[in-house]
């Protein structure tokens, strides 16, 4: 019985732990065979071609990362069917992200998964067994190749039993089967005993655009009350733009809104819930948004064009369903 | 005790749905839960993932692409898979290579059933999970022994009962012995060299 295979990448970026009994990982690209060989159960769904990115270790991370992977991923998109991204747990979101602006008019899936059990920590899996049982990144991978296969014009990030966008995702939890949830508790897929996707997606009708500049120098922090304005001031020096969390449901003090403008630099105030409308023209004040999305959107937006018009216009367009309707329950 | 039953579940015959009905009805007589693509599932099963449960079953080489998945995620979690396809199909190209896996192989129990064997697989599958192995051989010793009228009537009154063929059903008691036997796992263990195989009469290969 002949059937055509579908072509998936698996591109290796870190979280590669196969499981607690076989905590096989991928360090350099000599390892990668050895590895995937491990997991013959992959290539009954699919053809799947391991692609090495970086090791479990490696220092590669940020936007060396992101643009390393987005480069890889367009470069593959016509001969490709899918792709799946691997990644550490604690960076996973972010390179998640960052792709999802990367490479607009995604006609592909584009699967982030990875391992829970981290490699540094073998001391805490020890003691975490019970809590991490069955957390490689085996069933992960099995079921980000189905989800690869499917028409999925879209980037997913897949844990446990159900895959998000990015952009809507939450880290929720640290040991368990589903780390991340969704704000406002739309998924792509959910999965029990089958991979069932949840909308039907549209194919883009444009061509995909890869965008994958991003601005390094990116100053983010959070707003406490009563903090001192000139110590922004000093941080902010060297920046190309100034990201700062706001308090729940709290303007920030006139005088400091005054100071922030005067900076002459693009300036987001995000607050996941409500920033007030602002009385300067130079602030953009985001608040549908999670803040790992908004702030790797600004720091894309940034990388596009430093001129504040332009990182404006940028933050207010929705590319990747990453806004979130204000009339859902929300996490 | 759980299990997964996954078949194609369009285009079916009369003669296949009375075959699923059979593998639904052993299963349920011998006490194990059976989930499945072609049944609703109930209120208390609604919460279930592949995690809970303990083998799948696949039935007929149905989409390529949903069985090879469960295949896959059988195989990833170390769950048994009884893969039956009736007599004559083809198995596809992607299930072909678990065959000479050597790491898989124990898992994947492929068999190709009719009406008299079907019940024989059921009752190995159910042993390969309880155990972690699959004690049944390939029978290729053949035995010519003589029972009393008495022990014959037994041995076809329980075959029938468990509905399985009364050569299943002895070797299935001797296999049963083998394990249970502590004298005999001993002689087992005892290095090759002085292992000797018992004498048995009757014995053509």
């Amino acid at each position: 019985m002949k059937f055509k295979n579908k072509k998936i990448y698996l591109l290796l970026a870190g979280g590669t732990t196969l499981s607690e009994n076989e905590p096989i990982t991928v360090e350099n690209e000599s390892e990668v065979r050895d590895w995937f060989l491990k997991m013959p159960e992959l290539n009954i769904m699919a053809e799947v071609e391991p692609v090495f990115i970086c090791g479990e270790t490696s220092s590669l991370a940020g936007i060396k990362l992101w643009q390393k992977i987005a480069k890889e991923i367009y470069g593959r998109l016509s001969e490709a069917d899918g792709f799946i991204v691997t990644s550490r747990s604690h960076e996973l979101l972010f390179n998640a992200l960052a792709l999802s602006f990367a490479i607009l008019n995604l006609n592909k899936p584009v699967v982030f998964t990875g391992s829970q059990l981290p490699v540094l920590a073998k001391d805490l899996v020890e003691q975490k067994k019970g809590a991490f049982g069955g957390l490689g990144i085996k069933a992960n991978l099995i079921n980000a190749v189905q989800l690869a296969t499917m028409t999925l014009p879209a980037v997913g990030l897949i844990f446990g039993n159900r895959c998000l966008r990015p952009a809507k995702a939450q880290r929720t939890g640290v040991y368990s089967l589903n780390i991340f949830s969704s704000v406002d508790q739309t998924y792509l897929a959910t999965i029990d005993f089958g991979v069932s996707p949840e909308p039907k997606l549209v194919l883009p009708k444009e061509k995909p655009v890869l965008k994958d500049k991003f601005e390094p120098k990116v100053v983010a922090l959070r707003y406490y009350p009563g903090m001192d304005f000139g110590l922004i001031k000093n941080l902010a020096l060297g920046g190309r733009g100034l990201f700062i969390e706001s308090l729940t449901l709290a303007p920030l003090p006139k005088e400091f809104l005054q100071g922030l403008a005067a900076l002459k630099m693009p300036v987001v105030i995000f607050n996941r819930f409500y920033v007030p409308p602002l009385p300067q023209p130079e602030l953009m004040g985001i608040f549908n948004l999670t803040k790992e999305a908004a702030l790797v959107k600004f720091i894309w937006a940034l990388g596009q064009s430093a001129e504040p018009s332009v990182v404006r216009s940028l933050m207010f367009k929705e590319y990747c369903s990453e806004f979130i309707p204000l009339n859902v329950k929300q996490l | 005790m759980k299990i997964y039953f996954h078949t194609k579940n369009e285009d079916s015959s009369d003669k296949l749905r009375q075959i699923h009905q059979r593998i639904f009805d052993f299963f349920h007589n011998n006490g194990v839960a059976v989930i499945s693509n072609l049944l609703d599932r109930p209120s208390s099963q609604q919460n279930l993932t592949f995690e809970d449960i303990n083998g799948l079953v696949v039935e007929g080489p149905g989409s390529v692409q949903e069985v090879g998945y469960l295949v896959a995620l059988a195989l990833a979690q170390q769950k048994p898979i009884l893969y039956l396809l009736p007599k004559g199909v083809l198995l596809p190209d992607q299930l072909r290579s678990l065959r000479d896996n050597k790491q898989l192989k124990r898992l994947f129990l492929l068999q190709y059933y009719s009406d008299k064997n079907l019940n024989s697989f059921l009752v190995d599958f159910i042993d390969l999970i309880e155990t972690g192995e699959l004690r049944r051989e390939v029978p290729t010793i053949k035995f010519t022994l003589r029972f009393t009228p008495r022990a014959s009537r037994f041995i076809t009154w329980h075959a029938k009962q468990k509905k399985i063929s009364k050569a299943d059903y002895l070797r299935k008691l001797i296999d049963e012995q083998i394990v249970k036997n502590e004298g005999y796992q001993s002689f087992l263990r005892q290095p090759k060299a002085i292992a000797v195989e018992p004498e048995t009469e009757g014995e053509k290969s």
